[in-house]
């Protein structure tokens, strides 16, 4: 029994410090959303004024414009991911001379830093009248024609393109460990049955798959949901709010406009949205933990 | 069955991934350029050091040495505190509320940190501690222990308790049977763990923005001033970041077998 408590003790440090700057600043953040508070306007008064903030946001085009840049951003990245994670995974889970070395550089931009990503596409790969892009638009002969500003012209689709480059590894690796997982004598026996490639794919394979699918899913979706270091060094979230994202409003309105209510309740919003998710992953970890512990 | 791939598909998933990793061979062979070959797309060209000497020599040497020091103290802080935390929840017979701790630990991961740092930032500004080692190290550490907690809970998982049992019959403490059996074992489990928080803290930019300006900034907020101090330098600019990129992707080439595990929180083993 003294072992016992002896043991409960060593995760106290550890929680204590994980509260402190996660379950704390949480609180403080959903209280901060109820008071008007304006650093740079010391004539209004720091004062309660309820869910002022959230029917502000949610009768706003702004708000709204933003909730739309953020959901097609992360679906729309999620998607391609997806898809072009499964292709690589396929192409690449079996053996074949130089693998090794193809899934070493298709990892590679996982372990980028997101300025570094951002800085380095808007000038040196994008940058319309000297980037890489303006010579490989003379190149396939459009010589009259101007190069086009794709990141003033497409900011979102942009961006989109940048998480998508960073994040199908993540997606490929996690797939690619789902279909070394499968048993091959399960395949053999398919064979043997007489079935041909493509009911392999629907009936064993993708069944198979689906946990590790769900799990890439939805891990994705909390990360490319949080996306900001793209926005910040490519586009500021402009042109306008042309693509600003739901965690670089937070910073806009309260980093650079320092209204400290107007964006703890964006913050809180976004909790929302994101313990929504949360909690379908939750669901979704438990069972694939217990069926593993069991 | 799982026979080798057509040679076809070999050619074309080759020149995907070359494709694919082009832009980070670009950046690379960018550094090497002088300024006025940048904007000249060609392959060939004179190679110069100059970029690299001049960093070593200049202010951005300072940014280096505060992303080394603060991702190390960081890592390090972030292991003392969830590796004995996550040994205790994982041996530990209170399996119920255990597993609720668990997944405590695993929903403070997924927040996005925007939803935290207002109070954070005006916490440390009213500490004086803005711009300084302190607080980064200190909410990176507290960051990412839930990872280590996760992480290594599914290496923890993997020992078999008979081993631990057979130490304890033999007479063994608490904790001798840790460093003499439990410690050995996941010695490969807590490297993986520590080079996956490296990768992390090193790339981390948000914090980073909103908690440092110049004394304790880090490479990532160096770089993304960088062309708006300085001006139109891609070659130099180029040579930082290839310089900020190398480490965290030499990590994770080596760490590519226990990646999959890391990434997913151990959900999946890999």
């Amino acid at each position: 029994m003294k072992g016992k408590t002896g043991k409960s003790i060593l995760t106290l440090p550890a929680i204590i410090v994980v509260a402190l700057v996660t379950q704390i600043p949480i609180i403080i953040t959903l209280c901060y959303s109820f008071f008007q508070w304006i650093v740079v306007r010391p004539d209004l008064p720091r004062k309660f004024v309820g869910f002022i903030y959230y029917k502000k946001l949610f009768s706003s085009n702004e708000f709204w414009l933003i909730f739309q840049n953020t959901m097609l951003l992360t679906f729309f990245s999620l998607a391609v991911c997806l898809a072009l994670g499964i292709t690589f995974a396929f192409l690449l889970y079996r053996p074949f001379p130089g693998a090794g070395i193809v899934r070493t550089l298709i990892i590679s931009p996982f372990f980028i830093m997101d300025s570094v990503i951002g800085v380095f596409w808007r000038n040196v790969m994008l940058e319309p009248s000297f980037g890489l892009i303006h010579h490989i638009y003379n190149f396939l002969g459009s010589q009259s024609s101007q190069t086009p500003a794709l990141l003033a012209q497409y900011p979102l689709f942009v961006i989109s393109a940048l998480i998508i480059w960073k994040w199908t590894p993540f997606f490929m690796l996690v797939l690619m460990a789902g279909l070394q997982s499968i048993p091959l004598e399960i395949l053999e026996a398919a064979v043997v049955d007489g079935t041909n490639a493509w009911q392999r794919i629907y009936r064993i394979i993708l069944p198979m798959l689906m946990k590790y699918i769900t799990i890439s899913l939805m891990l994705g979706l909390i990360f490319i949901l949080k996306t900001f270091g793209l926005v910040f060094t490519t586009t500021h979230g402009g042109p306008g709010f042309a693509s600003t994202n739901f965690p670089y409003y937070v910073y806009r309105t309260t980093f650079l406009g320092w209204n400290i209510g107007k964006g703890s309740s964006i913050a809180v919003i976004l909790v929302i949205i994101s313990l929504s998710i949360v909690m379908v992953l939750f669901k979704l970890l438990r069972k694939a933990i217990t069926e593993e512990d069991v | 069955m799982r026979k080798s791939v057509a040679p076809l598909i070999q050619i074309l998933i080759s020149v995907t991934a070359f494709i694919y990793f082009f832009p980070i061979l670009w950046l690379i062979l960018t550094s090497f350029k002088y300024e006025v070959d940048v904007v000249n797309p060609s392959l060939i060209f004179k190679p110069t050091l100059d970029h690299y000497s001049v960093i070593f020599k200049g202010k951005i040497f300072h940014f280096l040495l505060n992303s080394i020091i603060i991702t190390g103290s960081s890592t390090l802080t972030a292991m003392i505190l969830g590796v004995p935390a996550s040994y205790a929840l994982v041996m530990a017979k209170f399996k119920k509320n255990g597993d609720n701790l668990f997944f405590w630990f695993i929903s403070t991961i997924l927040l996005p940190p925007v939803c935290v740092v207002i109070p954070i930032f005006i916490i440390f500004k009213n500490l004086n501690l803005l711009d300084s080692y302190a607080s980064l190290i200190f909410t990176y550490s507290a960051m990412n222990i839930p990872i280590v907690v996760w992480m290594m809970r599914s290496f923890f998982k993997d020992i078999p308790t008979e081993l631990i049992d057979a130490a304890k019959i033999d007479g063994a403490s608490e904790l001798a049977a840790f460093f003499k059996i439990i410690f050995p074992l996941s010695r490969h489990g807590i490297s993986a763990t520590m080079l996956l928080l490296i990768i992390f803290i090193w790339n981390e930019f948000f914090f980073a923005l909103h908690l440092t300006y110049t004394r304790a900034a880090t490479l990532p907020i160096h770089i993304s001033t960088y062309m708006t101090q300085e001006g139109l330098f891609w070659a130099k600019m180029s040579a930082i970041s290839t310089l900020a990129i190398l480490p965290p992707m030499l990590l994770g080439w080596i760490n590519q077998k226990q990646l999959v595990r890391g990434l997913t929180i151990g959900a999946i083993k890999g």
